[in-house]
């Protein structure tokens, strides 16, 4: 397996657009945790003042905004994809030896390496916001609530899986942008809204409901909701998915012509 | 131990029938050519027994070996039009070739050298002309100093100058005793490369072996008389006369065997049927091929 990474990695080190994107997600993330350090706003004349950062809520606050940033992943994940198709490389690398199933193990190994990167700069950030911005230095406070981070990587992964499954199936690069965007926006809401009845309770398993469910939004607790709690089998369906998509992918891939 | 069997394999795309039923053996160290005009089903049969796209029937072993990934990595290919990552440089790209090969990266070099890119090796794949880029797909084929080079289209695109060099290519490796199937539309490269040779049009084969057997170049004498008729009645089912045919003012003989004009004439004399015109021709390869490939495919 490390050695269909490195197949992956020998394509990708020389990309530009890998180190653009590496480098707009490692100065944008941490531009935005910073910019949203005691955030004031103004409620009807009400003064509100938030500190995101205190321990333990950073790890939900922090992995929460993160999430925003995996669309750029997604999209890269996209490109990669997409990229195989237009120079026809993917025929090539298995003209060349790779087993299909080998070639899906190389993009996999790759989104891992991207998940894990991105889980891992969450992590950091996230600690050190606790660190020098929470007003609350509690050791005991400190480590409650990471599972969040654990959270975040299973989201991340069933996202950049989900861009995997599309860029196989639609196979350009324009289109698989319109595809997305028209199933995520548009599709799965009228599914959900409109379609399913909802006394089946379907709606909140679709895919990218389910993905986007993993971490509650927990910034209406901040402004006074109710408190957000993640649900274990919102977890579970997604993490499910992400396995689901892979080995579709997988499928798809083995019985074209390419 | 055959290099490579094909039994059987067929392959439809919507109502067209690219490949039919085709059978073919290429033994260790054949300069195997398949030779049929565009859309007759050659690249879609590299194709399949490269694993890039699926037979609907049919079976192909590599070296004696069931359907593999792996026998794959030994073949050096060239399929079609040069597939690389448009924004790594020649070496780069056949780093990537290498690490999936698993051949290593020390001949990347030499090869580069041998096909003449070796100065362009640091610029980006995107800035070839088309010339450079079959140029760098040879590279790659021949990267892993393979055992069998298949090869699609070679000189596709090149100048003449790098046709020779490319075929100059072919022959140095097929003298090292390596297998190359090598696909064509160009008979004449075909001719100067090959030593066994299938002939491919609509998805079917319609003749395979030495080249020298399948295209025999056919002796044909043309004749013509006074009264063409009572020519053609004296000609017709003699021994050693394969076909008469009328060509406007002539007739045309296929002769089986070294013709003999004189003895023709002698024959014919002694019939009362004078010649007024006799003419020895042999029929160029180029010939016997668009005859075989413009004959309708009958059998199913």
């Amino acid at each position: 397996m490390l050695k269909l990474l490195e197949i992956e990695l020998r394509k990708l080190l020389p990309y530009r657009s890998f180190w653009a994107a590496v480098l707009a997600y490692a100065l944008l993330m941490p531009g935005l945790f910073i910019s949203l350090y005691r955030l004031g706003v103004n409620v009807r004349g009400l003064q509100l003042d938030f500190n995101f950062y205190n321990f333990p809520e950073v790890w939900h606050n922090t992995t929460f905004i993160a999430s925003w940033f995996n669309i750029l992943l997604y999209f890269f994940v996209l490109l990669v994809v997409t990229n195989e198709y237009q120079f026809r490389t993917v025929r090539q690398n298995v003209i060349d030896g790779l087993s299909r199933w080998q070639y899906l193990g190389g993009k996999v190994m790759l989104m891992l390496l991207f998940a894990i990167g991105s889980t891992a700069l969450v992590s950091v950030l996230g600690w050190l916001c606790g660190m020098f911005l929470s007003e609350t230095q509690n050791t005991a406070q400190m480590f409650v609530k990471t599972e969040y981070i654990g959270l975040y990587f299973v989201q991340l992964l069933g996202y950049l899986s989900f861009a995997l499954l599309v860029g196989t199936l639609v196979r350009k690069q324009g289109m698989s942008i319109v595809i997305f965007l028209g199933y995520s926006l548009v599709f799965e809401t009228i599914l959900r809204y409109r379609i399913l009845p909802s006394e089946w309770g379907l709606g909140p398993y679709l895919p990218l409901q389910a993905l986007g469910a993993v971490i509650p939004n927990p910034l209406l607790a901040s402004f006074g909701g109710p408190p957000a709690n993640y649900d274990l089998k919102i977890v579970g369906v997604s993490a499910a998915y992400s396995v689901l998509f892979i080995l579709i992918t997988g499928f798809v891939l083995n019985r074209r012509d390419l | 131990m055959s290099t490579l069997e094909i039994r059987s394999l067929s392959k439809r795309f919507g109502k067209l029938q690219a490949v039919h039923s085709l059978d073919l053996t290429v033994q260790p160290g054949n300069i195997y050519g398949i030779l049929g005009p565009n859309g007759s089903g050659k690249t879609t049969t590299l194709g399949m027994i490269l694993g890039v796209i699926r037979p609907d029937t049919g079976t192909y072993q590599w070296f004696g070996q069931p359907e593999s990934h792996l026998a794959r990595r030994r073949i050096g290919v060239l399929l079609e039009t040069p597939n690389f990552y448009p924004y790594l440089s020649a070496e780069k790209n056949l780093q990537v070739v290498a690490s999936i090969k698993g051949c290593g990266t020390s001949r990347i070099e030499a090869v580069l050298k041998q096909v003449g890119l070796y100065e362009r090796r640091k610029t980006p794949f995107r800035t070839y002309s088309l010339g450079m880029r079959q140029r760098l797909a040879l590279a790659a084929a021949l990267l892993p100093d393979p055992e069998v080079l298949v090869l699609d289209e070679p000189t596709n695109g090149l100048d003449p100058q790098g046709i020779a060099d490319v075929r100059q290519i072919i022959q140095q490796t097929g003298q090292q005793g390596k297998t190359i199937i090598l696909a064509s539309h160009i008979l004449d490269e075909v001719e100067k490369i090959c030593t066994q040779v299938a002939i491919m049009k609509r998805g079917q084969l319609l003749a395979s072996g030495d080249i020298s057997q399948v295209l025999q170049a056919e002796n044909r004498i043309l004749v013509a008389s006074d009264n063409l008729n009572a020519l053609r009645q004296a000609l017709t089912g003699r021994p050693g006369i394969e076909t008469v045919r009328t060509q406007g003012a002539l007739l045309e003989l296929v002769i089986s065997g070294t013709p003999d004009p004189a003895a023709l004439n002698r024959m014919l004399l002694d019939q009362g049927i004078v010649l007024s015109h006799l003419q020895v021709q042999r029929k160029g390869l180029e010939e016997t091929f668009l005859e075989l490939v413009a004959e309708d495919v009958k059998t199913a």
